[in-house]
């Protein structure tokens, strides 16, 4: 076990240097939303492309991703390249929303729904379904960063106080410079998320006698885990249930399509997908890399989700790697967290309180965060079961999004009444099917059958009812935009 | 539609690719023992790469 004062020593050290950054900051806050919500727009490639890995790539990498590996074997590995195949979906969507966002003054991606479809209940709605699936993944960062701190400490660190810490992180960050303190601070967590995790892979990696003695044993030891569907888990089925929403991340996920919003020019948009593409790419791999070595290390592991704490106190790692790497999951948490806290208080702000001063949507903005986190905090301690079928769900639940979001940019005939039968049918869908039937989110019926009355409502209601005057035509307003900076 | 070309091919490429990802390791792949599937999904992560970088290419700022 790893000694409890070594850890909150490291965490301290983190917290201060990341509250030096938090109140640098403020220095450049000029007190309008969009400035506390998208830094006025002026965000160069590289903090960009880190903050968006930061927040894409959680605590689900090293905790959830490790232990499906360990359970399951490869499958995992191609289950997180079908997300990452996903980011192609930036080429076709990211100078859409990047060009509407600029040219109308969007701020979240729901208000920019609701303009385009001229109906604020379309942003309403796209607002309820972002909080009623974000907040519960909320719960379960807040939940990972427990699971990992009270496992590595044989339990002195205790789950509430390593929720108190993440939740403490997460609000300070977020409060101090809303989009500019998250997606500084944000940036330096990718790096210590990518330092820690490089370095301890490769002291795991040589506790089993390198590359060629690892791959061996592995061939030799776990065969099957190699193979698909491997041991078990990852049939065909079970690899389509969570590929299928996963792959529309970019564009059903707010806390990232935002990010979005936050470039100054082209040129920055494209080197943030390079960081974010070379990132995802060297952490998957790492990720799927340090659940193998666990399987070699930490054998017999009964809850696959505790590879990780297991791994760590394997003695395979030494012990300031291992907080390093501890830093660097807690790291991935906070930064997911205060991600989805600033998105989330972005639409209350501007979908729900529409027409208040800048003033007050930023005020109310801060209050939304601080009862997010204390919200994940809650039912992170609580264990809510209700709150964990929620979380499960999200990646399925977000996707009833992507219908309304393709359309706007390219069917005219879209309309307001079809993007709302879309969003709120599909998710009535996600939560009966799931919570009321038990269908699992390891099951393809639950994501086909949601994708598909989504899509189909869509599609349906569109047809038999009429655009609103006030409706945007974005394809048609858009294309000398996108012909100006050469987008398809 | 849009004053650069070349759309539908990479759409359709895209499409394939992602097809191909699952298709290949469930299929010729499947139930194979060794480091023939992590290999084809690490050839897989370089390609979605060199696939977005095509994309991206040409986006200019004027």
């Amino acid at each position: 076990m790893l000694s409890p004062i070594l850890i909150w020593s490291a965490i301290a050290g983190f917290a201060g240097f990341g509250l030096l950054i938090a109140w640098r900051a403020t220095r450049e806050n000029t007190g309008t939303a969009e400035d506390y919500y998208l830094g006025n727009r002026r965000f160069g490639g590289m903090v960009a492309g880190l903050s968006y890995a930061a927040t894409t790539y959680s605590a689900f990498m090293l905790v959830v991703l490790t232990g499906l590996t360990y359970r399951g074997g490869i499958g995992a590995l191609g289950f997180e390249l079908i997300y990452f195949a996903g980011l192609g979906l930036l080429v076709i969507f990211a100078p859409r929303f990047w060009l509407a966002a600029k040219r109308w003054g969007f701020i979240s991606p729901a208000e920019m729904l609701g303009a385009r479809y001229g109906s604020r209940w379309v942003a309403r709605a796209a607002a309820l379904v972002a909080l009623v699936f974000l907040m519960p993944y909320c719960t379960t960062q807040m939940a990972g960063i427990g699971l990992l701190l009270s496992g590595v400490t044989g339990g002195e660190i205790t789950l509430t106080q390593a929720v108190a810490t993440g939740a403490l992180l997460a609000a300070l960050w977020t409060l101090f410079a809303g989009i500019r303190s998250v997606a500084w601070t944000d940036a330096v967590q990718a790096v210590v998320m990518m330092g820690s995790a490089v370095l301890a892979i490769l002291f795991a990696v040589a506790a089993l006698g390198g590359w060629g003695a690892f791959a061996q044993a592995t061939l030799e030891t776990h065969g099957s885990h190699l193979s698909v569907p491997g041991p078990g888990l990852w049939s065909l089925g079970t690899f389509t249930a969570l590929s299928l929403p996963w792959f529309f991340f970019a564009i059903s996920n707010p806390q990232v399509s935002q990010r979005l919003f936050i470039l100054k020019d082209m040129a920055a948009m494209r080197r943030m997908i390079f960081w974010v593409l070379g990132f995802g790419l060297a952490f998957t791999l790492i990720a799927v890399i340090w659940g193998f070595a666990a399987l070699q290390l930490a054998p017999g592991l009964e809850n696959t989700a505790t590879a990780t704490p297991a791994l760590l106190t394997s003695g395979a790692i030494p012990a300031p790697v291992a907080v390093l790497l501890i830093l660097g999951i807690l790291a991935a948490a906070v930064s997911t967290l205060d991600s989805i806290a600033l998105t989330l208080a972005a639409m209350v702000a501007r979908d729900v309180m529409t027409d208040a001063p800048p003033r007050a949507q930023i005020l109310t903005g801060r209050v939304v965060v601080i009862l997010v986190i204390l919200f994940a905090s809650l039912f992170a301690v609580q264990k809510a079961t209700v709150v964990d079928q929620l979380a499960a769900l999200s990646a399925a639940g977000l996707m009833v999004t992507v219908p309304a979001t393709i359309g706007a940019f390219f069917w005219h005939r879209a309309t307001a009444a079809g993007a709302l039968a879309s969003i709120l049918g599909g998710a009535a869908l996600a939560v009966w099917m799931a919570m009321v039937q038990g269908v699992s989110v390891f099951n393809p019926v639950l994501a086909l059958s949601v994708g598909g009355l989504s899509l189909g409502l869509f599609v349906l209601v569109s047809l038999v009812t009429r655009p609103r005057p006030e409706a945007l035509d974005f394809a048609a307003e858009l294309r000398p935009d996108l012909d100006r900076v050469n987008a398809w | 539609m849009t004053g650069r070309s070349g759309f539908a091919a990479w759409l359709g490429a895209l499409a394939v690719l992602v097809f191909l990802g699952a298709a290949v390791p469930y299929g010729p792949l499947a139930g194979s023992i060794g480091w023939s599937i992590a290999l084809f999904w690490g050839g897989f992560g370089l390609a979605v790469i060199v696939l977005i970088a095509l994309g991206a290419a040409g986006w200019r700022d004027r």
